[in-house]
């Protein structure tokens, strides 16, 4: 924030390497998305023995496509119920991907225009929430991209919250200095609570909210009553990772060490409870099977008889 | 088999569970500041002057070793003091370092003030001027403009006797574990042992 107030270039250069950064995920987007040649040709094949099973016998399929769409405009569209849920599902994410790196585009771009522009303070809070809105936007984009084409897997998925949270901490210290204004002893109890769910809650939510078509056929969940265990495991170790990195300062990042600390402790709390009641679930429902397959007086004495 | 995992691993988080509360920081104390405690302590109390509040410490249990409480980080223009209470005038130093210095500091390297100003709140409480047993109380403030870092309050119990390069014991986890016992105000007025209270003072400008 001090540095935001002392001159523009510091704005600057941030601008340019979130651009920079923005290109670079959109090319290693669509370098990730691209199918292969070889899956290009099956996906070719299989669309074309699909239309010539269903609606041709010995013909050439490809001769009937290309009557087919030499006579495009004349004949009818396809109702959308005709296509198989497949590309109607992967049509629905290209829609969403392009929605959201466009509306993620703007955002920053507009964002950025207004910090450059006018240097009130209002004007600098919103154009850094525009900023930081348009790039969370673009990385949902990529996101939707790699499920389209079945790309999106468990390390994407980890790989984009973590930029999530990155992106989502520097901006709410560097750009709009909600964060590291107060130590943590002089903070109050409240201010505490707000400030770990700003910088943990609020990411998995933008993340979790905004709606993922079949993100969990390529991502294992295990369902629980409260929340997964291994999620909360992968954050006490993210936690705890960040926390000795930054305290032995082989990054220097005080303020990041200033909030892993409580993060940490939050998340041992965390695991600790969703363990604690676990368990006790596990033994609440063993002593019911356990008295329900129980054999009563009469089955135990005709076994104790033979 | 999930049943033991589970509790192998709530052993293990239990080990491992930090110092002070759900809030605190993990390992080390987060300081008590003194305005904290006037503003949350308003309606219940008025006589602040014989009311017992921060963070203690047991001498015999922290004797040859060091306490360190974290204040958080801090940067800009800020006033920055403390107050400690040492009852039987034990030989202790006062000393607010940032994290690279307390790195230093607890592993026997050469260690420091990172800012000219915060040398003015170090105290060797045995080389004092005048010794009050009646009522040993110290306290030190500084209004200094300190560099972006987080910033510890420590109190050496003897651990480091040199600021420059020394062999040093440190304790291992299980030794550690005896500090997360902490001492209510009571046990400071019930008995006479020997206990240490300290608290930090940072005040914003407005």
């Amino acid at each position: 924030m001090l540095y935001f107030r002392e001159g523009w270039n510091y704005l600057l250069e941030l601008y340019f390497w979130i651009l920079i950064g923005a290109i670079l995920l959109v090319s290693i987007t669509i370098l990730l998305a691209r199918p292969s040649p070889k899956n290009n040709a099956n996906q070719y094949n299989y669309d074309n023995l699909e239309v010539s099973l269903e609606e041709t016998t010995g013909e050439n399929p490809i001769d009937k496509n290309s009557e087919k769409s030499n006579t495009k405009d004349n004949d009818v569209e396809p109702d959308e119920e005709e296509l198989p849920p497949e590309v109607i599902e992967k049509l629905e994410r290209r829609k969403w991907a392009l929605g959201f790196v466009i509306f993620g585009s703007a955002f920053v771009m507009m964002g950025a225009i207004l910090l450059f522009l006018s240097d009130f303070e209002f004007t600098t809070f919103l154009g850094s929430c525009m900023m930081y809105v348009g790039t969370i936007a673009l990385i949902k984009g990529a996101s939707f991209e790699l499920q389209k084409d079945k790309k999106y897997n468990e390390l994407s998925s980890v790989v984009f919250f973590l930029l999530i949270f990155f992106i989502n901490f520097i901006l709410l210290t560097e750009l709009l200095g909600v964060l590291g204004t107060y130590a943590w002893a002089v903070a109050t109890p409240d201010r505490k609570v707000g400030d770990l769910l700003l910088i943990y809650f609020l990411p998995y939510v933008i993340w979790k909210l905004v709606p993922t078509f079949g993100a969990a056929d390529n991502v294992k969940s295990d369902k629980s009553f409260l929340l997964e265990t291994r999620t909360a495991v992968s954050l006490t170790i993210f936690n705890y990772i960040i926390l000795t990195i930054t305290s032995a300062e082989y990054i220097f990042w005080p303020i990041l060490n200033q909030y892993a600390g409580p993060g940490f402790q939050v998340s041992l709390y965390l695991l600790f409870f969703i363990i604690a009641s676990k368990i006790i679930l596990n033994m609440v429902l063993f002593s019911r099977t356990g008295e329900a397959d129980r054999p009563n007086f009469r089955q135990w004495l005709a076994r104790r008889k033979k | 088999m999930n049943t033991i995992t589970n509790i192998a691993i709530l052993i293990v988080i239990i080990l491992i569970l930090p110092v002070n509360g759900i809030l605190g920081h993990h390992r080390y104390q987060t300081c008590e500041d003194y305005d904290s405690i006037v503003n949350s302590r308003s309606d219940s109390s008025d006589d602040y002057e014989n009311y017992n509040y921060g963070n203690y410490m047991n001498l015999d249990l922290y004797e040859g070793y060091f306490f360190v409480c974290k204040i958080g980080y801090i940067e800009g223009e800020v006033t920055l003091g403390w107050e400690v209470k040492n009852s039987i005038n034990a030989n202790i130093s006062i000393i607010v370092l940032n994290n690279d210095n307390l790195n230093n500091f607890i592993s026997g390297n050469s260690y420091g003030h990172s800012n000219m100003d915060l040398a003015d709140l170090y105290l060797d409480w045995n080389s004092r001027a005048s010794i009050n047993e009646a009522n040993p109380i110290e306290n030190r403030e500084i209004t200094t403009n300190l560099g972006g870092d987080n910033y510890y309050l420590v109190i050496n119990y003897g651990y480091r006797t040199t600021f420059q390069v020394e062999e040093v014991n440190q304790k291992n986890v299980f030794d550690n574990l005896k500090y997360a016992r902490y001492l209510s105000p009571d046990e400071d007025t019930s008995d006479d042992s020997a206990i240490v209270r300290a608290t930090i003072d940072l005040d914003y400008p407005d």
